[in-house]
């Protein structure tokens, strides 16, 4: 047995010990309770005591249910959800936030909860078993959480909202982009159309000019060559009665009757009357043709014989469908109907033709080229124009035995600024103009067939035009 | 209101308990005696804890170690309603009133235990 003495040295080492932890355990921020078994506070820290503002002498033996109720979701919690009562039902170790009413503040406190068990065999008297809180005040910790969550959400509504604005914009802007360059194209071909217009319409009134201009002297010519001829006929019986009368004719007239060739110029006059009217009536056809080709002066609709047109359009190109070197003449065929007078404007169709026919020549010269390599004997071009009255429309197609088209080609041959010749030599808007002309100033249609050994323009054109 | 010596509070007419530094009981009234039923022999030399309930000895212990250790306390010179334990471990509601003192360089002890339901 220890001495008193040593007993009381003993007894002090421990209370030194105790008032350490103690001490240390006072100055600590977070709640610290201790229960028995049954939920009984035994010992709780001096946070504790603040917290309920009430000493520990006083919580001892208390309820810790009763002395710390708790609240959840702003309604008190049931018994079974205090952590005393985990703690003791599950034998675990946990920690949750739970509300606390400190007056008329309400706090958020973080309780973590252990459930402790210990040997007591030296103090008979003391729990097994008990538990162990450790409460922290959170609220600022939660409410500055719970603000940021806020400012967070906020933001990310701010975002959102604004992507969504962005995307909007975005959209907005790609849409009128597209708008911008369909308007754009439009503008372009507006204005290549307008300036194709122009030229052609210059030419027109360049043709039209000259045309004019030639159709005066020729008709003096025309006009006065039936009195030369007439007065030639005189002359030539008068010279023949002359004869008649004087067979023997003084040396004079004898000689310069043989200077001039008398006998051949008698012969030759007529003929050279008669070649002079046939020269003078071409002339006067070409000037026809061209007046008829160019028709300003019907710029607006009116009845027009469209056999009239293809006429005079291909004694224009007669230049290039006759002979040359390296090919024969391209035969034309004409295989007209009969045609009624079609309100059109002429002008504008005789354009049409010209594009198609000049295509044509094209195409066919072309494969006359090619046929050099692949074929036995030049290829022989052949133009077919075909017309027919077909129901209430006009059908002109027009057929050649050239190198024909693609489908890639054909899908993109009405596209303004498409073109399979080479750089300066298409634009690539004569057939773009032709479309416009047949389909939206005609209400007609224009439709291109392709083989390989041709292609084959079908111009429809309604007789009574509707207005629109 | 000055705050009663211990030999004044000897002198009350309630039951008193002195101890020493170390918590041991070093004497007891008459009344004591009386109403706890422990003879001065008996109780003197046994620690403060006999006469506490079981839920007090852990808290009195380190109460007890921290004054101590730092001489400040928020027990002492005021009359607090708590319980005590009489010798056959009945617990009676009783006021205590207990004050420390500095005897030849170690604290002295004393409470005076007046039993509420007496009253």
């Amino acid at each position: 047995m220890l001495d008193r003495q040593s007993q009381t040295s003993q007894i002090g080492r421990l209370r030194a010990t105790l008032s350490k932890m103690e001490i240390a355990l006072s100055t600590i921020e977070e709640c610290i309770v201790w229960t028995n078994a049954v939920g009984k506070i035994k010992w709780c820290n001096a946070s504790f005591e603040q917290l309920l503002g009430r000493p520990r002498l006083f919580l001892l033996e208390q309820s810790a249910l009763a002395c710390l109720p708790l609240w959840a979701g702003g309604q008190p919690i049931a018994e079974d959800a205090h952590p005393v009562t985990i703690a003791q039902t599950t034998g675990a170790h946990d920690k949750r936030d739970f509300e606390f009413r400190n007056g008329d503040r309400a706090i958020v406190l973080e309780i973590a909860w252990s459930f402790v068990e210990i040997d007591t065999s030296s103090s008979p008297q003391d729990d097994t078993s008990s538990v162990v809180l450790v409460l922290r005040d959170v609220t600022q910790q939660r409410q500055a959480l719970q603000r940021q969550k806020q400012i967070e959400a906020f933001l990310e509504e701010q975002v959102a909202c604004r992507t969504r604005e962005l995307q909007e914009a975005n959209e907005k802007l790609h849409r009128e982009t597209i708008q911008l360059r369909e308007l754009l194209a439009e503008l372009k071909r507006t204005q290549s159309q307008l300036f194709q217009a122009e030229k052609m319409s210059s030419l027109g009134q360049l043709v039209a000019g000259i045309a004019h201009e030639i159709n005066n002297p020729v008709s003096f010519i025309y006009g006065n060559l039936d009195y030369m001829q007439s007065h030639a006929n005189d002359l030539l019986d008068f010279v023949d009665l002359h004869e008649t009368h004087y067979p023997e004719p003084p040396l004079a007239i004898v000689e310069k009757a043989t200077e001039i060739d008398l006998d051949f110029l008698r012969a030759d006059l007529p003929k050279l009357v008669a070649s002079m009217k046939v020269g003078a009536d071409r002339i006067r056809h070409i000037v026809l043709s061209l007046r008829t080709f160019s028709r300003m002066d019907e710029a607006v609709s009116k009845e027009a014989d469209l056999h009239a047109g293809l006429d005079s359009t291909l004694l224009i190109l007669q230049h290039r469908l006759k002979a040359i070197p390296g090919r024969g003449e391209i035969e034309v065929r004409r295989d007209f109907g009969e045609l009624p007078l079609v309100e059109c404007c002429p002008g504008e169709l005789n354009q049409v033709f010209m594009n198609v026919l000049s295509n044509a020549i094209d195409a066919i010269e072309d494969r006359i080229e090619h046929s050099f390599l692949t074929e036995s004997e030049p290829h022989r071009g052949c133009i077919t124009i075909q017309t027919a009255n077909e129901a209430g429309w006009i059908a002109v197609r027009i057929a050649d035995n050239g190198s024909g088209v693609s489908d890639r080609v054909r899908d993109k041959i009405f596209n303004p600024f498409f073109t399979t010749k080479p750089a300066g030599k298409g634009t690539g808007l004569g057939m773009s103009i032709c479309h416009q002309i047949v389909v939206e100033k005609h209400a007609g249609r224009l439709e291109c067939r392709s083989q390989p050994d041709g292609t084959e323009f079908a111009i429809h054109i309604p007789i009574e035009r509707q207005e629109s | 209101m000055t705050t009663p010596t211990i030999e004044q509070l000897k002198e009350r007419d309630v039951p008193v308990v002195v101890a020493d530094s170390e918590g041991v009981i070093t004497n007891v009234n008459a009344q004591f005696e009386v109403v706890f039923g422990w003879s001065l022999v008996e109780i003197v030399g046994q620690p403060l804890t006999v006469i506490l309930p079981v839920f007090f000895r852990d808290s009195h212990n380190l109460g007890f170690s921290r004054f101590s250790a730092t001489g400040t306390s928020t027990i002492l010179n005021h009359p607090l309603n708590l319980k005590a334990v009489t010798k056959d471990g009945r617990e009676i509601e009783s006021e205590h009133f207990i004050v420390a003192e500095k005897q030849n360089g170690s604290w002295v002890f004393a409470a005076t235990l007046r039993p509420l339901e007496t009253e």
